[in-house]
Formats: structure tokens, C-alpha cells, sequence
């Protein structure tokens, strides 16, 4: 039987509080992130903590955030550069770094240079390059893209997107901007044509909404607050203990 | 003199029972966490025990930390929530996952499984799920998990998750985990639910009129002690006049 000093049940108390404090931090960015294009939401997640041999603050640990890539809903906006995967898989994009980038934010745009880029910049990869006198693009469902010159009735295949999926895609690390870069834990990319070997097809003039479900975040949010609120009552609670325990050796 | 030592003990015992309690609300949140069970009785019981038990009459053998035995873990269900994902899971019913632990085999009632670059089915903590031939891997596809725990993908049956039910006590490893000797789960002994997890099974309710009723009891057992203390106190000073 080990003993147990009021000090350590604080430990306890302010562990829980700074636990519950991080998976408030999540969810709050998960309703910020409500109407982010492709947004794919995390959740806190838990693991018990038992006492160490030295009696170190037992109690809870956030064990870890997880995303979840869940499919948002496809909303159409006629644009013909917005692109929605609809299935799995990532668009690919060139970093800067020259590692290769995955986001499900399918807004692209025509770089003054013709490169199809992502919002931020980043252009796809293999690089798409549109012709300069081409007015209108269309992309099929297995990604192919193809130009129309102005005036034209030709379309004039330009190149293909690739869709990239992964053994474990929960373990792809945020890199910015809703862009993923892979780990160990995701294993390396499986890069393919949208449609082929399990890989999503990709829906031109729509994109894909926020995955996150104000409902379900709210409930989340006052599970974590709760228990939030609760621990800072049982830390009055154990500062009350250590009180009289003081009160012992102070006379 | 008892006095005394009965006060400490008691002091001790109020503040294990505080610190199970502690522990139990940290971990309201916490997947398949299983609440530490002291109930009022056994803490009556445990201090009316301090104050009567005959043979704690010579101070010498008085132990201090007398405290609180390992209580038992509460098995009850916990709540179980859809979450609609594919590889989470929740056991309706007695039974626990199996996982591959660093010291041999343990327990869980945690499924927010997922996988790791192999795709093998992992716990959050990356040990392995055991299936009925060892640790599942999945090849790419639709993932469909049956009430017996069956694991199909794109329709074919890929392993079964190993379902066991503890026989005796349970030990607390931590992580979400247990360690207990197994027996295997039969047919319809427990129900494996696809797109859901166990919540913890804590009554916080419960929990909060417990955190007060122990601080009480650390209180009266302190009180005691300072009396008995004031006692001494006066019993010296009229020796030594």
C-alpha cells in the first residue's frame, strides 16, 4: 500500500485540469474550423495513468489527438478549378521544402505562370501547366485535365491528378495551411489515378465542406468543461487537506 | 496514546480514498476507463475497525498507512456512444480486447483502435490487437467488424478480434489496460458494436459527494488527533510540575 500525501492528489487534480484544458484547445479548433474547405476534424483522446514507483501524479494523460478523415459533405459551387475527393485519397502538392504535401483542400487555382496551385501557392504534383491561351478547363472524374483554347470546341488533354492514400492516413502530421506531410506512423504515399485501387474519384466544380459537426463538438465541449470544472473543485478540495495536515505541525 | 495513531490512520485512510476518487473523476473522459469502486461501507467499516480492533492495543504494532485495501474495480458497462467510425469499437457485455503488451498479453475495454504503417490494428498507445492468429492486419478496403467480432474487408473475412473474459482479480496497467488471468469469451457472451466506444464508468455525481464525504472524514480524523495531542500536551505539563 503506498502512501498517499495531499500534495499528490493536487498533482492529480491540476494533471486532469491541464488535460481537459488541452482537449477544450482541440475542440475549440475544431468549430473554428467549421467552414473550412476540407477540414478534417481531431479528437482528444485519453489514456489512464497509473502512480509510479515514486509516487508521481498519477491520473489521466491526453494519449493523443487524432484526425479523423471522415468524408465531408461535397457542395457543388460551378467553379471549374474547385475540386472535391470524393472517396480516399489526398491531392498532392510540391512543398517548397521539395518534400511532397497532401491536402484535401481542393480549391486550385491558375498561377500567373499557368501551374495549377492550391490557395496558398503550392503547385500540384506532377506539375499541371495550362496553356496560355486556354479559357476553359474541365477534369474528369479519374482527374484528367484537359484545356480548351478561347473560341475552340477542341479539349486538349493537359496532364492528370493524382490522388495519393496511405496504410494509416490518422497518422499524417499537419505540416500548414490544411496541408499533410507523411511520418513513419502514416507509411509512405500510395500515389495513383483518382478511381483505381480503392482511391476516390475526383468531382469538379464542388468542394468538400468541414467535416466537423457543430452538434457533436458541442457535446465534446461540455464533456471536456465538466470534467475541467470539476477538477479545479477536487484541487480546492485537496489545497483544503493539505490545510489541516499543516495545521499539525504548526502548533 | 491509541488515540493518536488511531487519528493518523484514519487521516491516511480518508486521503486514499480521496485519491481513488481523484482518479476516477481525472478519468470521466477517458475511453474504457474502469472506476476505482469504495464504497461508504467498506470506509465505515475501515474506520470502526481503527477504533476498536483489539489487536492494534500494543502501539508498537500499530501500522499507520493501515489504509485502504486495493479495492475492486468496477466492471460495470459504461455508456456506449456512436461515433461512427470505422475502427472504433466498444464490447457490450463482460468480455475485453486482447493486445499484445511489452510483458506478455493484456486487457482492454478501449477500442479507438487504428493502424499502424503495416496496417495492423493497433490500441492508441500502438500495441497490437490480437485476432484469433495473432495480430490482425488489414488489407485496404471497406472495414466491417460483425457482433462476434469478425473482421471483414470489402466482404471477405479477414481474422476475428479475440474476445476474453477475466477470471479472477483484475490489475490496473495502465494505459487503458489491465492484466488478468483469461478465459476465452463464448459465442454470444458479449457483443462486439462497430462505430462506437465505451465511456468510462464513472457516476460523477457520485464521485463529488464522495471528494466531500472523505475531506469530512480527513477533517474529524485530524480533529481527533489534535485532541489527543492537547491531551498529551496537559499530561506533561502536569508531570513535569
Amino acid at each position: 500500500m503506498s502512501a498517499v500525501a495531499p500534495i499528490s492528489i493536487m498533482r492529480l487534480a491540476t494533471s486532469s485540469m491541464s488535460v481537459h484544458q488541452r482537449a477544450m484547445d482541440v475542440i475549440a479548433n475544431n468549430i473554428a474550423n467549421v467552414n473550412t474547405v476540407g477540414f478534417a476534424r481531431s479528437r482528444p483522446e485519453f489514456a489512464e495513468v497509473l502512480s509510479s514507483e515514486l509516487g508521481d501524479s498519477a491520473g489521466v494523460e491526453l494519449a493523443g489527438v487524432r484526425r479523423l478523415w471522415r468524408q465531408g459533405v461535397v457542395q457543388r459551387t460551378e467553379r471549374e478549378l474547385d475540386l472535391a475527393v470524393q472517396g480516399d485519397g489526398l491531392l498532392v502538392v510540391r512543398l517548397p521544402t521539395g518534400a511532397l504535401g497532401f491536402t484535401r483542400n481542393g480549391s486550385i487555382q491558375r498561377a500567373a505562370n499557368g501551374l495549377l496551385v492550391t490557395q496558398d501557392g503550392y503547385p500540384l504534383d506532377p506539375p499541371l501547366s495550362i496553356p496560355a491561351g486556354a479559357e476553359r478547363i474541365r477534369i474528369d472524374p479519374d482527374g484528367t485535365v484537359f484545356a480548351q483554347a478561347g473560341g475552340g470546341v477542341a479539349w486538349t488533354e493537359v496532364g492528370r491528378i493524382q490522388l495519393a492514400s496511405f496504410a494509416n492516413v490518422e497518422g499524417l502530421a499537419h505540416w500548414a495551411h490544411g496541408i499533410f506531410v507523411e511520418t513513419e506512423a502514416s507509411g509512405p504515399p500510395q500515389l495513383g489515378m483518382p478511381g483505381a485501387e480503392g482511391r476516390g474519384t475526383i468531382v469538379a466544380g464542388a468542394l468538400e465542406g468541414s467535416a466537423v459537426d457543430l452538434a457533436e463538438e458541442m457535446v465534446d465541449l461540455v464533456l471536456a468543461e465538466r470534467a475541467y470544472s470539476l477538477s479545479v473543485r477536487l484541487a480546492q478540495t485537496a489545497d483544503e487537506m493539505q490545510s489541516l495536515a499543516n495545521q499539525l505541525v504548526s502548533r | 496514546m491509541r488515540g493518536v495513531y488511531t487519528g493518523a490512520a484514519a487521516m491516511a485512510a480518508a486521503l486514499q480514498w480521496q485519491e481513488r476518487i481523484f482518479r476516477n473523476v481525472a478519468n470521466v473522459n477517458t475511453t474504457g476507463y474502469k472506476a476505482e469502486k469504495v464504497s461508504f461501507r467498506q470506509i465505515e467499516e475501515l474506520l470502526l475497525s481503527l477504533g476498536t480492533s483489539t489487536d492494534q492495543a500494543r502501539e508498537g504494532t500499530l501500522p499507520l498507512a493501515a489504509g485502504l485495501p486495493e479495492g475492486p474495480i468496477d466492471l460495470s458497462q459504461g455508456p456506449l456512444w456512436e461515433t461512427d467510425r470505422e475502427l472504433d469499437v466498444a464490447i457490450d457485455g463482460p468480455a475485453f480486447f486482447v493486445v499484445q503488451g511489452e510483458q506478455g498479453e493484456l486487457l482492454t475495454r478501449d477500442g479507438a483502435f487504428g493502424l499502424d504503417a503495416q496496417r495492423r490494428l493497433v490500441t492508441k498507445s500502438g500495441l497490437l490487437v490480437l485476432g484469433d492468429g495473432g495480430p490482425i492486419q488489414l488489407p485496404p478496403g471497406q472495414i466491417a467488424i460483425s457482433a462476434e467480432g469478425a473482421i471483414y474487408v470489402n466482404g471477405q473475412r479477414v481474422s476475428s478480434i479475440r474476445l476474453a473474459i477475466p477470471e479472477g482479480n483484475l490489475q490496473r496497467a495502465g494505459e487503458n489496460m489491465f492484466s488478468a488471468t483469461t478465459r476465452q469469451a463464448q459465442a454470444g457472451e458479449a457483443r462486439v458494436l462497430q462505430g462506437y466506444l465505451e465511456r468510462a464508468n464513472v457516476n460523477l455525481q457520485d464521485e463529488m459527494a464522495k471528494a466531500m464525504a472523505a475531506l469530512r472524514t480527513y477533517e474529524a480524523a485530524q480533529r481527533l488527533l489534535l485532541a489527543q495531542n492537547q491531551t498529551l500536551d496537559a499530561l506533561g505539563r502536569a508531570v513535569q510540575a
